[in-house]
């Protein structure tokens, strides 16, 4: 039979309760009495019941009264009115109050039987109804927040979404797509695609779509700025397909790769530059050994000498302008972190100073030392500082002229360690004075033209120094000299 | 002829000019050499060379197009020959390259080569050119 049903039995007639009660618990059910309405209502308020048998004619609270509650109290509650005095009108009445059956007395055990276990049943499909309708309810409930889980993704999203049907109309555009396609209105469902679309490029993209053929499942275009200041955008188009698998539509999904492209191009010059700035030394070369091998009559061992002397100081700056190259690559790769250690500026400097005393002296420029043995130590790469002064003292001393001097002094405030790379020579030209820090950049004149670069010594150094929370700074007077300020965070 | 003929090369690259010395006074010929326009005009009037080679793109883009007409506008220098080598139809995109008579004419110049020239035939262009303003004077 019905497992754990719970049934209460309200009536003032002490036997009736009693030969109720024993009789649904024999077929399983637990019950409880009660004497009167009041009590009835009190106790179906603290426990839960499948169902209750109600006499009509009683005390304190009658059974129509007791029906009103509990009507209130549990709409599913099966409710069986037992009477005394079964008329058709009492009936009517009872189950007009929501009463599902009622039991005229005197009812034999089986009549009794009878009508609690088909209202058992009933109560068992109010249950069940009643878990549907809470399961429907709340499934209609995820449905709805699915659904504005989804509407807020794509009103988020940065890239735009477009949305196309069959008959080139517009479903859908997020807030996105409205900005990259310069459409300043709300655009509304059913829009004809060539008003929003803005551009025949991008019509005729999402044409093509709609005409994939089996196997093909995407298109992508660079679709081209209708003016410069327009953005650049990659728009990915994917058919939407019906269950046969016919095209009904189309996902365009558009990025804005305006920066992309302009890395993309700084790139692409800096190859052609890096290109250009090798090609140069070897047409020399070649040129040098054409001389020789063309036999055009260089026979002088002297004149050949030159000739090689000359071709060894190109190869030389071949090989410094790789070895500028790589590291310039493996700063930009980012890939090798650099090592730091605190260290003492004063002796590294101290030993980019000895290393470049002979050439110096070669060229006749007197190299000044102006610093304290003790400088506060900074964290710092050693390898990449020493390049970078090593780069301003020798810069320095090659931008010289004979007699002239060079400084290098350092002192430190609370915060920084000032180094200042001074020279006595040619001076840069007031307008090229920020070019000098963009990679190949070399100052052209008949005083630069001899003297051999490779237009990335400073490029690296700011890049060094920016790495290390540093700065870098020039000042320059022409025919008087230049002074490169280094500022290193303590 | 009673000396060497003087040949001058306007050039922004030292290594061509010492490419182009070596080559050319190897057979003889006196080497003037200057590094700009402006230089290279102010050698063209003190020295009058007997041939100018002269390098399209130097300070300027047009440099040598400027010297190059400045020369044969003027009724003193017009028949020297000139010259001219570069490589800036390969680094800018932009072909200079003339491929006719009426090209060099426009150009104003008397040959033109891209750049690298062997020296053999640097030197067989500067003979060529030379023989060709003898033979002028002569007829």
């Amino acid at each position: 039979m019905m497992p754990l049903t719970k049934i209460l039995i309200v009536d003032d007639e002490p036997p009736i309760r009693v030969a109720c009660a024993k009789i649904l618990s024999e077929q399983g059910s637990t019950t409880v009495v009660a004497e009167n309405g009041l009590v009835g209502l009190e106790k179906a308020k603290a426990q839960d019941f499948d169902l209750v048998l109600i006499d009509l004619k009683m005390p304190q609270m009658d059974g129509m009264e007791l029906l009103g509650h509990l009507n209130v109290l549990d709409p599913d509650l099966v409710k069986i009115v037992i009477t005394g005095f079964a008329t058709l009108d009492t009936a009517i009445e009872a189950v007009q109050k929501g009463a599902y059956d009622y039991l005229p007395k005197p009812f034999t055990p089986g009549e009794l039987r009878t009508r609690v276990n088909r209202g058992l049943e009933k109560r068992a499909l109010l249950r069940e109804a009643k878990r549907l309708r809470e399961e429907r309810e709340k499934n209609l409930l995820e449905l709805a927040n699915e659904k504005n889980r989804t509407q807020t993704i794509i009103h988020c999203m940065g890239d735009g979404l477009l949305v196309t049907n069959r008959d080139r109309q517009v479903v859908l555009c997020n807030p996105s797509g409205r900005r990259l396609l310069k459409v300043k209105r709300p655009v509304q469902v059913g829009e004809p695609l060539d008003q929003v679309a803005g551009c025949p490029e991008f019509v005729e993209l999402i044409e093509s779509t709609l005409n994939l053929k089996g196997g093909q499942e995407m298109t992508s275009k660079e679709i081209s700025p209708a003016s410069p200041s327009d953005p650049v955008l990659m728009a990915n188009c994917a058919p939407v397909k019906d269950e046969k698998g016919q095209i009904i539509g189309v996902v365009t999904v558009l990025r804005d790769i305006t920066e992309l492209k302009e890395l993309d191009k700084a790139k692409s010059t800096f190859v052609s530059m890096v290109a250009h700035e090798l090609r140069a030394p070897l047409a020399a070369i070649e040129g040098y050994l054409d001389v020789i091998l063309d036999g055009v009559g260089v026979e002088d061992p002297q004149k050949i000498n030159r000739i090689l002397d000359r071709s060894r100081e190109r190869t030389r700056g071949l090989l410094a302008l790789i070895n500028d190259l790589l590291a310039i690559s493996r700063m930009q790769g980012g890939r090798v972190s650099r090592e730091k250690e605190r260290l003492q500026l004063s002796s590294l400097l101290r030993e980019v100073v000895e290393l470049i005393k002979g050439e110096a002296l070669e060229r006749q420029v007197e190299l000044v030392a102006d610093f304290s043995e003790e400088l506060p130590l900074i964290s710092a790469n050693r390898e990449d500082l020493t390049r970078v002064f090593t780069n301003l003292v020798d810069n320095a001393i090659k931008y010289n002229r004979p007699g002239g001097k060079v400084f290098v002094r350092a002192r430190a405030n609370d915060a920084f360690i000032h180094v200042e790379v001074q020279d006595t020579g040619i001076g840069i030209p007031k307008e090229e004075r920020e070019k000098i820090f963009d990679e190949f950049y070399r100052v052209k004149s008949k005083e630069t033209q001899r003297i051999s670069g490779t237009g990335l010594g400073l490029c690296i150094a700011k890049r060094i120094l920016e790495a290390h929370n540093g700065d870098i700074e020039v000042e320059s007077q022409m025919n008087v000299g230049s002074t490169f300020r280094v500022l290193l965070p303590i | 002829m009673s000396t060497s003929p003087k040949i001058l090369i306007v050039d922004d690259d030292p290594d061509f000019i010492e490419i182009g010395k070596l080559s050319l006074e190897g057979k003889g010929y006196r080497v003037l050499s200057a590094s700009t326009g402006k230089e290279g005009w102010e050698m063209v009037e003190k020295e009058t060379p007997d041939l100018i080679i002269l390098d399209l793109m130097m300070e300027d883009l047009d440099a040598g197009m400027a010297l190059s007409g400045k020369v044969k506008s003027h009724p003193r220098y017009q028949a020297i020959p000139i010259l001219m080598l570069t490589s800036i139809s390969r680094e800018t995109g932009m072909d200079f390259t003339p491929r006719t008579e009426e090209d060099l004419k426009k150009l104003r110049v008397d040959d033109f080569h891209s750049k690298p020239i062997k020296p053999r035939l640097l030197l067989e262009k500067v003979e060529t050119l030379l023989r060709r303003r003898a033979d002028k004077k002569e007829g």
